[in-house]
C-alpha cells in the first residue's frame, strides 16, 4: 500500500503567558492511500488540534515545534503560508462540525463553490460550474442547478452539511479531515451523512481522517482507529480490534461508557476522574490517576506504543512489558 | 427561476417597508425632493445661474400670496432678484451632491481602513490612532482651516469652480473615522466566525477572504450609518456655507441661501431665509427617519422578535 500521509513525532505547543502547553505530544500516524482512520478521544484530548496541525492552521499561540508531516513525499509542516495555501482545499480538505457556521451567510452556494474551484484549478467559469453541479449530484442534492443560486439559510442542516462535503470534494482531494462532521446534526441525519462520506471515500479512493468522540460512528466508517488521550496516542489498531478487544484501560473505559453497554443498569458506566490539565501533566502515564489497573512504575515512567500479537499497538505497561 | 425583481417583491424588507407609514411617507417625500432637485434645469421656472435673466429690479419681491407678490415668482425673489423657488431647487441639488459625495468618500476611506485594521492586526494600532487623531479635530475646524487656505490660494473667482469637490473632500476627510470604527468592530466580530476559518481551509487568499467573505457581512451597520451620515454631511455643508466657507452666493446651496437671506430678515424679507430653512429641515428629517427605519429593520434583535 502506498503511503498518503506520514506523521512523525508531531508535537504542537501553545506558548501562553503562563507557560507552554503541549496539546499534541509526539504523535506518529500513517495513513495509506484511500484508507480511513478514526481519531477518538475525550474533549480536550487534542483531536481537533491534531487535525488542524495537519494543514498548518492551528490558532495563534499554537505552533508545531517538532516532527514532520510527510504528505506525498514532501514535509508540509515546513511549508510557507503561500505553499500551504495550494495544498489546503486542494489536496487536503476539511469538514467542520457545524454546517450552520461554515458557510458564509451572504454568499450563494454557487459563489462559494465556484470560488474554491477557481482558486485551485485552471478552468473557465463554465467548466467550474459543471464541476460544482457534478459534485452536488454526488452528494445527492436534488436539482442542483437551482440550488446554486440559493443562500445557505435556504437549506436544512443536513443539506448544508452535504454542501460542505460537496465543497470539500470539489478539487478531488487525496485526504479529507472531518472534524466531528455530524455532531451538530440530529441523529437520523447523522447516519445519512456518515454513509455518504463512506461511499464517497470508497468511490473516489480518498483518505479520510475522522475526528470524533462517537465510537459507534467511528467503528462503522473507519478501518483503523487511534485513541488519543491527553495529546498522546494510547492505542492504535484496526477498528474491529479496538471495539471488540480493547487493550488500553482508557479504551476499555470509553467502550464501557457507551449507553448500550450499560445493559439495563440504572446508571451509565463512566471513567472516574477527569483528564489531567495540560498544564500539569503527571510525570508518568497520563492516565495513571484514573486507571484501575495501574502498576507502580506507571507513576514515574511514560509507556510508549508497543505492538501486541493481535497487531494492535498500545501504550500501557499493564498490557506490554508490565513485568519487565 | 425567480428573478431578482420577484425575490425583491416577495421579500420581508419590502413587506415591512410598506407596512410602516412613516417610512413610506418619508420615502415618497425624499423621492420627490431628490427628483425635483436633479431635474431642476427642466422644471425650475428660472435659471439662477444665468445672470443675463436676472433683473436687480426684481429683488426682494414677496411670495405670490402676500402683499406685493408677483405671479412670476412663486416664492418671491432673493436680494439679487433671483427666483427663490428655482434657486432653492438648484441649491438643493448642490446640497445633495455634496452630501452624497462626501459620504461616498467617507465610506471608501473608512471601509478600507476599517477592514485593514480589523483583519491585519499589525496595522490595527497605527490606523486606529490615526482615526483618533482625526476624530479629535472637529469637522468644522478642519473645514474652516482647509477652506480658508484654498480660498486664499485660488481667490474668490477660482474658488467658485472648485467649491463643490473641495467641500466633498473636506467633509469626507473629516468624518471617515466613523466608518472605520464601525467596520473594524464588525470585522473583529466576523473574523472569529467559522466561515472565515473554512475559507482559509479552502485555501483562499487573505485579500479575497477580506473582500468577498468578511466585507459583505459587515455592510448592514455601514448602511445604517450611511443614511445618518448623508444627513450629517448636508448639515455640515449648510453650516459651513452659513459661515461663509461653503458654497459661494453665485452658486448657492441651501446653507448659503439661508445666510444670504439672513441679512434681510429684519428688513422684512423673511422668505429668503425661511423657505430654504424649511426645505433643509425637511430634507434632513426625512433622511433621518428613513435611517431609523433601516436601523430597526436591520437590527436582528427587533427583526427576529
Amino acid at each position: 500500500m502506498e503511503t498518503l500521509i506520514d506523521i512523525k513525532n508531531l508535537r504542537v505547543d501553545f506558548e501562553l503567558r503562563s507557560g507552554t502547553v503541549r496539546a499534541v505530544r509526539d504523535v506518529s500516524l500513517t495513513i495509506n492511500k484511500g484508507e480511513r482512520l478514526g481519531i477518538v478521544g475525550e474533549s480536550g484530548a487534542g483531536k481537533s488540534v491534531l487535525g488542524f496541525s495537519l494543514i498548518n492552521l492551528i490558532s495563534k499561540p499554537g505552533k508545531i515545534t517538532n516532527g514532520e508531516i510527510i504528505f506525498q513525499g514532501n514535509d508540509i509542516s515546513k511549508y510557507s503560508y503561500e505553499q500551504m495555501r495550494k495544498i489546503r482545499g486542494n489536496r487536503i480538505s476539511m469538514i467542520f462540525q457545524d454546517p450552520m457556521m461554515t458557510l458564509n451567510p451572504v454568499l450563494t452556494i454557487g459563489t462559494q463553490m465556484m470560488e474554491t474551484v477557481l482558486a485551485h484549478m485552471d478552468v473557465s467559469k463554465k467548466e467550474a460550474e459543471e464541476i460544482c453541479l457534478d459534485k452536488l449530484r454526488k452528494v445527492y442534492i436534488p436539482s442542483p442547478e437551482k440550488r446554486l443560486a440559493q443562500y445557505p439559510h435556504e437549506f436544512s442542516g443536513g443539506m448544508r452539511q452535504r454542501i460542505v462535503i460537496a465543497i470539500s470534494l470539489l478539487t478531488s482531494p487525496n485526504l479529507i479531515i472531518a472534524d466531528e462532521p455530524t455532531t451538530a446534526l440530529d441523529v437520523t441525519i447523522q447516519a445519512e451523512i456518515m454513509d455518504l462520506l463512506l461511499e464517497l471515500c470508497e468511490t473516489e479512493n480518498m483518505g479520510l481522517i475522522l475526528i470524533t468522540h462517537d465510537l459507534a460512528v467511528v467503528s462503522e466508517v473507519t478501518q483503523r482507529i487511534a485513541v488519543l488521550y491527553a495529546g498522546k496516542v494510547v492505542e492504535l489498531g484496526t477498528a474491529e480490534q479496538i471495539i471488540n478487544n480493547p487493550q488500553h484501560p482508557y479504551t476499555q473505559g470509553l467502550i464501557k461508557a457507551l449507553p448500550q453497554m450499560a445493559g439495563g443498569a440504572k446508571r451509565l458506566n463512566q471513567i472516574p476522574g477527569m483528564m489531567p490539565s495540560l498544564r500539569d501533566m503527571p510525570t508518568g502515564c497520563p492516565f495513571e490517576p484514573r486507571c484501575a489497573a495501574k502498576l507502580e512504575r506507571c507513576k514515574h515512567e511514560i509507556p510508549t506504543l508497543k505492538e501486541l500479537e493481535s497487531g494492535t499497538q498500545v501504550a500501557c505497561y499493564q498490557r506490554n512489558g508490565g513485568d519487565k | 427561476m425567480r428573478t431578482r425583481w420577484q425575490r425583491f417583491k416577495d421579500s420581508y424588507m419590502l413587506h415591512s417597508f410598506l407596512r410602516d407609514p412613516v417610512a413610506l411617507t418619508c420615502f415618497i417625500i425624499l423621492s420627490i425632493l431628490v427628483i425635483s432637485a436633479f431635474s431642476a434645469p427642466i422644471i425650475a421656472p428660472h435659471d439662477p445661474y444665468d445672470s443675463a435673466t436676472i433683473e436687480i429690479m426684481d429683488a426682494q419681491i414677496a411670495p405670490v400670496w402676500s402683499e406685493g407678490g408677483s405671479s412670476k415668482f412663486l416664492l418671491g425673489t432673493d436680494a439679487q432678484g433671483r427666483d427663490l423657488l428655482s434657486t432653492m431647487l438648484y441649491g438643493m441639488r448642490v446640497s445633495i451632491i455634496i452630501g452624497v459625495g462626501a459620504v461616498c468618500l467617507q465610506a471608501f476611506i473608512g471601509i478600507i481602513v476599517g477592514l485593514l485594521s480589523g483583519y491585519v492586526r499589525r496595522l490595527d494600532n497605527i490606523l486606529m490612532r490615526i482615526a483618533d487623531v482625526q476624530l479629535s479635530f472637529s469637522t468644522y475646524m478642519v473645514a474652516i482651516f482647509i477652506g480658508a487656505i484654498v480660498q486664499t490660494a485660488f481667490g474668490v473667482a477660482g474658488y467658485d469652480k472648485v467649491a463643490v469637490p473641495l467641500l466633498i473632500v473636506i467633509i469626507g476627510l473629516a468624518e471617515w473615522p466613523q466608518y472605520a470604527r464601525t467596520v473594524r468592530a464588525s470585522v473583529l466580530a466576523e473574523r472569529k466566525k467559522e466561515y472565515v476559518e473554512a475559507a482559509r481551509v479552502i485555501g483562499l487568499s487573505r485579500v479575497r477572504i477580506m473582500w468577498r467573505h468578511i466585507l459583505p457581512n459587515t455592510l448592514s451597520p455601514v448602511l445604517v450609518i450611511s443614511t445618518v451620515q448623508v444627513a450629517n454631511a448636508i448639515m455640515s455643508e449648510a453650516a459651513l456655507s452659513f459661515l461663509g466657507l461653503g458654497m459661494p452666493v453665485t452658486k448657492p446651496s441651501l446653507g448659503s441661501l439661508i445666510t444670504a437671506g439672513f441679512e434681510y430678515i429684519f428688513s422684512g424679507s423673511w422668505w429668503i431665509t425661511i423657505f430654504p430653512g424649511i426645505l433643509l429641515v425637511g430634507l434632513i428629517l426625512v433622511i433621518n427617519l428613513l435611517g431609523d427605519w433601516v436601523r430597526d429593520f436591520l437590527n436582528p434583535k427587533l427583526y427576529k422578535g
